[in-house]
């Protein structure tokens, strides 16, 4: 049992000018065990901020966030592993000691480290540069850093935002395949954020599409092709991305007439 | 059969893999030489406006380089030297120390925490006006002529300096990194060591160029109030000797001694402290 439920969750934010922006008016869905669920909406929508409150990173202004299961050893709050926009490596430390950083914070017993970092760096196929510093890789290779840092912590679910919206669309597109790959090697929960239609498609088993800001959930999809036959000129893979993508397209619509 | 084979771009990374392999860095022996002829320049100019100025006001006021240089061999031939510059070297290092010890946390509090920075904000300020000279005085009042008066002048007089810029590097603390490593649930420490201080490196380095030459100013003044150790003792001496040779040559030591933590000790402490970031090439070659 592994899975994220959110419930009618609300949150604005005071700017500095004292302006109150309500960015999240009420999104409720819940996440599919041991696939990946995306969050797909137009930038700004509150994407990030919904991740945000599910990390414990922002506070929520109402509503219920609960996260469910991958047991931790001190029976504290359930493991999240998170892989950012931007690869947020520290900088100043080898591709291991990052990993090893997120172990230690995560309180996993120094002794799983070794076999911990030599599994996922093997999984994101950095081993070779396990003892390289961060800025002297390219820029696919430090989300890979970032995915295995957000995976050797064996989450309940991992969190992704937006992980190849920064990268270059062959890295992108090679990063994104694999990323599939290792989720459904391990069975892992995920929930990962995009503002591409098409990325959505590919990677969630299921999509929850959100409205134009303040965001209420638009829709709810589940995948009917199996990951195994998502593929870029699959006819099947073709029409389902044009259900999304005008149901998407309808609510901005609807958005800027009203 | 297609135009191109379908295997030419394999062909062009081999291609690449057989050209030239890029060099290793130059040689850092290399660049240590260049370092060290660099460093003899700007000295060799240093005596040459030191002669000159020995030329137009005569011995008595600017007594010649050579003979000053001899004097400075001779002090550190003598048994006194290592006594003097280990007494006054303990005094620059213990306040220098303290004051980091308490600096460190406080520039960190007064950077992360808007209380801190309300409150300490003005002493700091202040503090960073206060001189040297009047510290030195109330220290020996205060504790009189002991080692911790020179300990409690360094440490107070540098201290404002160096949590400022503390502070101020910790007031640009990446926002990103923090969330990352909330989001890992790091705890305190592992937050402070791992994330926090290697952000404010390159500002704890530059206190601690500026704190370390502050911190000899204020040794040598607390030492001509009246210590009967150290190399300001020795100047306050030989001033009242009135000889200017002497008292160059004393200071000459110092420098030497200053020259050597620079270069030997911050050099190599930031070199190791750097090494995970690609040099940038600023001028273009
Ligand atoms: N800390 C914050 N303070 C003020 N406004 C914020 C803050 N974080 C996000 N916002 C605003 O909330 C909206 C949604 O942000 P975000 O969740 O990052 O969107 P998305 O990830 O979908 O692009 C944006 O308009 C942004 O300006
Ligand atoms: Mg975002």
């Amino acid at each position: 049992m592994a899975y994220i439920l959110v419930e009618r969750v609300f949150k604005s934010f005071r700017w500095p000018d004292g302006t109150l922006l309500q960015v999240l008016r009420g999104v409720s869905f819940e996440t599919k065990e041991y696939s990946i669920t995306c969050l797909l909406g137009p930038s700004g929508c509150g994407k990030s901020t919904v991740l945000n409150i599910i990390a414990g990173l922002e506070r929520a202004d109402g509503g219920k966030v609960e996260v469910k299961g991958g047991d931790t050893p001190s029976g504290g709050p359930c493991r999240l592993g998170y892989v950012f926009q931007d690869p947020r490596l520290l900088n100043w430390k080898r591709v291991d000691e990052n990993v090893a950083f997120a172990l230690k914070g995560m309180g996993v017993p120094k002794g799983e480290w070794g076999p911990r970092l030599a599994r996922y760096l093997e999984l994101v196929a950095l081993s070779d540069f396990r003892r390289q510093y961060p800025l002297f890789l390219s820029g696919g290779m430090r989300q890979r850093v970032g995915l295995a840092r957000a995976l050797a912590v064996e989450p309940a679910v991992l969190l992704m935002d937006e992980p190849f919206s920064k990268l270059d669309q062959l890295s992108a597109r090679r990063l994104r395949e694999d990323t599939l790959s290792i989720c459904r090697k391990l069975s892992q929960t995920a929930l990962l954020v995009t503002h591409d239609v098409e990325e959505a498609v590919y990677l969630g088993d299921r999509i929850v599409t959100l409205a134009a800001r303040p965001s209420v959930v638009a829709a709810i999809y589940e995948n009917p092709i199996p990951p195994a036959d998502r593929s870029w000129d699959d006819p099947r893979f073709i029409e389902f991305k044009k259900e999304v993508l005008n149901s998407v397209l309808s609510v901005a619509v609807e958005k800027s007439s009203a | 059969m297609p135009a191109t084979p379908p295997d030419r771009a394999l062909g062009e990374l081999e291609l690449a893999e057989a050209a030239p392999v890029p060099a290793q860095r130059k040689g850092s022996l290399g660049e240590a030489l260049e370092r060290l002829l660099l460093g003899a320049a700007s000295v060799a100019a240093l005596v040459l406006v030191w002669w000159l100025l020995h030329l137009i006001f005569g011995t008595m006021l600017m007594p010649d380089p050579v003979a000053t240089i001899r004097e400075v061999l001779a002090i550190l031939l003598s048994g006194t030297f290592l006594v003097e510059m280990a007494a006054s070297l303990r005094r620059v290092l213990v306040g220098f120390v303290l004051a980091m010890v308490v600096s460190i946390p406080l520039g960190i509090a007064m950077g992360t925490l808007r209380r801190a920075e309300g409150f300490f904000q003005v002493p700091m300020i202040l503090g960073l006006t206060v001189p040297g000279l009047i510290w030195a005085l109330l220290a020996i009042m205060f504790f009189g002529l002991s080692e911790v008066s020179a300990y409690f002048a360094v440490a107070i007089t540098i201290m404002p300096m160096l949590a400022i810029n503390i502070w101020q590097g910790a007031k640009s603390l990446d926002k990103d990194l923090m969330d990352m490593s909330n989001a890992f649930q790091t705890g305190i420490p592992s937050k402070v060591m791992d994330v926090i201080l290697p952000q404010l490196l390159s500002h704890i380095l530059a206190a601690t160029r500026y704190g370390l030459g502050l911190a000899w100013k204020v040794v040598v003044v607390v030492e001509i109030f009246g210590f009967s150790s150290g190399i300001g003792y020795q100047i306050m001496r030989a001033f009242n000797l009135f000889s200017m040779k002497s008292v160059l040559a004393w200071a000459i030591t110092f420098l030497v001694v200053m020259i050597f933590i620079e270069f030997g000790v911050i050099g190599f402490l930031e070199a190791r402290a750097t090494a995970w970031r690609p040099k940038a090439e600023v001028w273009r070659r």
